[in-house]
């Protein structure tokens, strides 16, 4: 199967993003600049709810083992390390 | 040759507990510590328990090492090419449990065991770990618009905490200190969430507007965060992309030839967003975020991002594979400059917020590699680095704050780095934790 491929498409879009990150740099609007910073406090409550669901439902990656510590928590050998100087 | 002394321990929660280490400092010293170290670590350290954690210890046996920076590889990055590209997600969480993580080489006892009990638990059940990163990745975009960010998926980690803030001084300790073994663990999630997502998008049909991914680029802190977010805020409707991949500056731009690969076998397109800054007064950003996240950029992962990360950057536009791609409609590339924001902008509103943003490539045409600045000098980079940590850390001590675990994240978690690196960055790293850390906090990197 093939995709259609207009090659101009994905530069117009490019254009476009472009553009309008450029134009939104070069103001200072207060309204936007408030509009985003609620939408960042909104997605980093999302990303917390996510993430307290998600250890709710798995346990925290990474977690000691409840079995007494064995090979897997005394990894290695200690070594000596050297730094040239 | 000169040992290394550490105190560090953690605890059976994960906790640390940290006190000064003592290096062993003039050179009249230095010859009769490598012999006291070698029986200390042969023969003296086994029997006491309260010595026996105060070397860098190898990976453990049997586990895959994470190689040298290079081609394919980051300082603490996992290796691009852990995962096939055109292979799906199913395969690589196969590969995930039948190779493992590929461990640090030297590292700390304390790092060491903090990496080993995430490494094991990502590998023991990559699809459960795969599935908190997709469900991240939608929350900080939505389920039509998933943003997929490396970084996120340390908030899935045991001790590093739900938030994008640390909730304590516990939780801020643990992100300013283990960073670097959290890295490669987090990218193996990420990328095999991401690889899942693309496997959705490529039995869409072929024309869905959704069939094109957006992947950022650049050094850390140089404003990559802000492409994303201000083409959100921009862009509205507009940005129908079925993936974002918001890179981590750590990567040194590895996954861009990566992501393409996997972005044709699936039929995809692609828009890479390029966002060039000046490392030279970038460490800075790197610092505040650190006070308000907990997770620090180490000066070396920094520089290399900038000056390897510009490398890698433009041989990945001169491949006759992206160039390929671009000629066929399937891939493009946008840079910005955003240059410095103008504090005056937050109390004169009529004046603009980045006065010097500009476009690095004409409209309508992909970015080439030579519309980019020269790559910076990773020495020059280096030495301005420093100078900010230490400006950083002059004025937080006469604040009366405790930069101790700051300087552990930023300055002493790169001594294991230093016997790949070359003789000036390996003298300006060591200079710069003397002056810093004369009580040797920061070059003993404990906790």
């Amino acid at each position: 199967m093939t995709v259609k491929v207009e090659p101009a498409a994905l530069r117009r879009v490019a254009k476009d993003v472009q553009a309008a990150l450029l134009e939104r740099l070069a103001q200072n609007p207060s309204d936007s600049s408030a509009a985003e910073l609620a939408d960042a406090a909104a997605r980093e409550e999302r990303l917390k709810t996510a993430a307290e669901r998600w250890k709710e439902a798995f346990g925290p990656l990474g977690a000691p083992l409840s079995a007494p510590p064995d090979a897997t928590e005394t990894p290695g050998a200690p070594e000596p390390h050297t730094l040239p100087r | 040759m000169q040992i290394w002394w550490r105190n560090d321990r953690v605890d059976s929660a994960g906790q640390c507990s940290v006190s000064p280490g003592e290096a062993p400092h003039s050179s009249r010293l230095r010859a009769w510590s490598a012999v006291v170290g070698l029986v200390v670590g042969a023969f003296i350290a086994p029997l006491c328990p309260a010595r026996a954690a105060e070397l860098l210890v190898a990976a453990p046996q049997g586990q895959a090492v994470l190689p040298s920076p290079s081609a394919t590889t980051s300082l603490i990055g996992l290796p691009v090419d852990f995962f096939d590209p055109g292979a799906g997600a199913s395969e690589g969480r196969a590969r995930l449990q039948r190779v493992g993580i590929p461990r640090f080489a030297r590292l700390s006892p304390a790092e060491r065991v903090i990496e080993t009990r995430l490494a094991d638990a990502v590998q023991r059940d990559p699809a459960s770990a795969v599935q908190g990163m997709r469900a991240l990745a939608e929350a900080s975009g939505s389920p039509d618009l998933p943003v997929f960010e490396v970084d996120a998926a340390k908030l899935l980690f045991e001790g590093y905490g739900s938030g994008r803030r640390p909730a304590n001084a516990a939780e801020l300790g643990f992100r300013l200190r283990f960073n670097h073994v959290l890295h490669p663990s987090a990218v193996a999630i990420a990328r095999l969430a991401f690889l899942e997502r693309l496997d959705q998008l490529s039995a869409l049909p072929d024309d869905d507007v959704h069939r094109l991914i957006f992947v950022t680029n650049g050094g850390c802190a140089a404003g990559k965060g802000d492409l994303l977010t201000l083409a959100r805020s921009a862009l509205g409707d507009k940005a129908q992309f079925g993936a974002v991949w918001d890179s981590a500056g750590e990567g040194d731009a590895l996954e861009n030839a990566w992501i393409l690969r996997a972005a044709q076998k699936r039929r995809l397109k692609v828009l890479f967003g390029f966002a060039q800054a000046d490392p030279a007064t970038r460490y800075a950003s790197v610092l505040s975020r650190a006070e308000l996240s907990g997770r620090v950029v180490d000066v070396l992962t920094f520089v290399d991002s900038y000056s390897h990360g510009a490398e890698v950057f433009r041989n990945f536009l001169a491949s006759g594979e992206y160039r390929a791609a671009v000629a066929s409609g399937m891939a493009t590339t946008i840079g910005i400059a955003p240059g410095e924001f103008d504090l005056a902008s937050l109390k004169d509103r009529s004046l603009p917020e980045y006065p010097h943003a500009h476009g690095l490539n004409p409209p309508g045409q992909a970015l080439e590699v030579a519309h980019l600045a020269e790559p910076p000098n990773k020495e020059a980079s280096l030495l301005a680095a420093l100078e900010i940590l230490e400006l950083h850390v002059q004025t937080a001590r006469a604040a009366g704050r405790d930069v101790g675990p700051l300087l552990v994240g930023a300055l002493g978690r790169t001594l294991k780095f230093l016997d790949d690196e070359e003789p000036a960055v390996r003298d300006l790293i060591l200079r710069y934790s003397e002056r810093l850390a004369p009580e040797s906090a920061a070059r003993d990197g404990q906790g």
